[in-house]
């Protein structure tokens, strides 16, 4: 599942930003991939790899304005930035190449 | 009740990275908004707690960070060793022909746990050995240090030596964060 640049978590992280667009923070992803995946994340595992995947350039984040049920903090607002779809496109490359000619398998694994 | 809560927040979100303290807790804020009163700042300072849990232990994700820490705490361990050993070495030399500036001079070093504490708190602070992004660390290696030095010291003179660590490397933090800012080589702030 992962590339040697990017974790399996980096991965599902990657796609929520790039689901919700203009909308991805910490809390939004999370629940992204709760909705999508069913994987109950750690709240602490989200902000580390955005905080990480923000160092190796993956993504850019900037600050929202501040609002009254945030206690007036604002929201660090990410998107992914050209080497975080790069690195995303080659993980996925990679995981695709694993699985062409496993139709059968796979087949046999989605029924269990 | 909930004042104490509040408080510990406070506590807590110092352990957290500083450019992610308010991010953090205005999400915990907006995702707790549906709690009642009484259990929403226990919910925020554990949920806080947990957070600033996996910051610390993401300081030791990568191998070569890793290194760079264990290498770090190291040196600062042969320091707090060493330098009693050296002292002791010196003065049982020194005794031999002691004068009056000679034993000036070793009055100053009677307290080598003091001496090594500062020199070893103010390595941990200042080498620019650990990345930036894992300074939180460097904090761990302090702990590790002050541990060392009750070891070697005993529960008193490890005591107060213990705290010349912790401000040593308090003082030396400071001084690289200033000497970064200025050249504009800060890359992640401090935590």
């Amino acid at each position: 599942m992962a590339s040697p640049g990017l974790g399996e978590l980096e991965q599902l992280v990657l796609l929520a930003v790039l689901r919700l667009g203009n909308g991805a923070y910490a809390v939004s992803v999370r629940e992204e991939i709760q909705q999508r995946t069913s994987r109950d994340l750690s709240r602490g595992a989200i902000y580390v790899t955005l905080d990480r995947m923000e160092r190796k350039g993956y993504v850019r984040s900037q600050l929202g304005s501040p609002s009254a049920e945030r206690g007036g903090k604002a929201k660090r607002l990410f998107t992914v930035a050209a080497p975080g779809m790069l690195a995303l496109r080659s993980a996925l490359d990679s995981t695709q190449s694993m699985l062409d000619g496993l139709g059968e398998h796979m087949a046999w694994s989605r029924q269990q | 009740m909930n004042d104490i809560w509040t408080w510990l927040v406070r506590v807590i979100g110092g352990v957290l990275p500083a450019h992610e303290y308010d991010v953090v807790l205005g999400d915990l804020r907006e995702e707790s908004r549906m709690l009642p009163l009484g259990v929403r700042s226990r919910w925020i300072a554990r949920e806080a707690l947990c957070i600033a849990l996996r910051y610390h232990v993401e300081c030791y994700r990568d191998a070569d960070d890793r290194r760079r820490i264990v290498i770090l705490a190291g040196l600062a361990c042969g320091l707090l060793w060493s330098v009693p050993v050296a002292t002791h070495q010196a003065m049982v030399a020194a005794d031999a022909f002691v004068s009056t500036t000679m034993h000036a001079v070793m009055t100053i070093w009677q307290a080598p746990h003091v001496t090594s504490a500062i020199a070893a708190g103010l390595m941990i602070g200042r080498m620019p050995l650990v990345a930036s992004h894992v300074d939180v660390s460097r904090w761990h290696v302090v702990a590790v240090a002050m541990v060392a030095v009750v070891a070697l010291h005993g529960w008193v003179n490890g005591g107060i030596a213990a705290g010349f660590v912790w401000a040593a490397t308090w003082l030396g933090d400071h001084g690289r964060h200033a000497v970064a800012s200025e050249n504009g080589d800060l890359t992640a702030p401090s935590s």
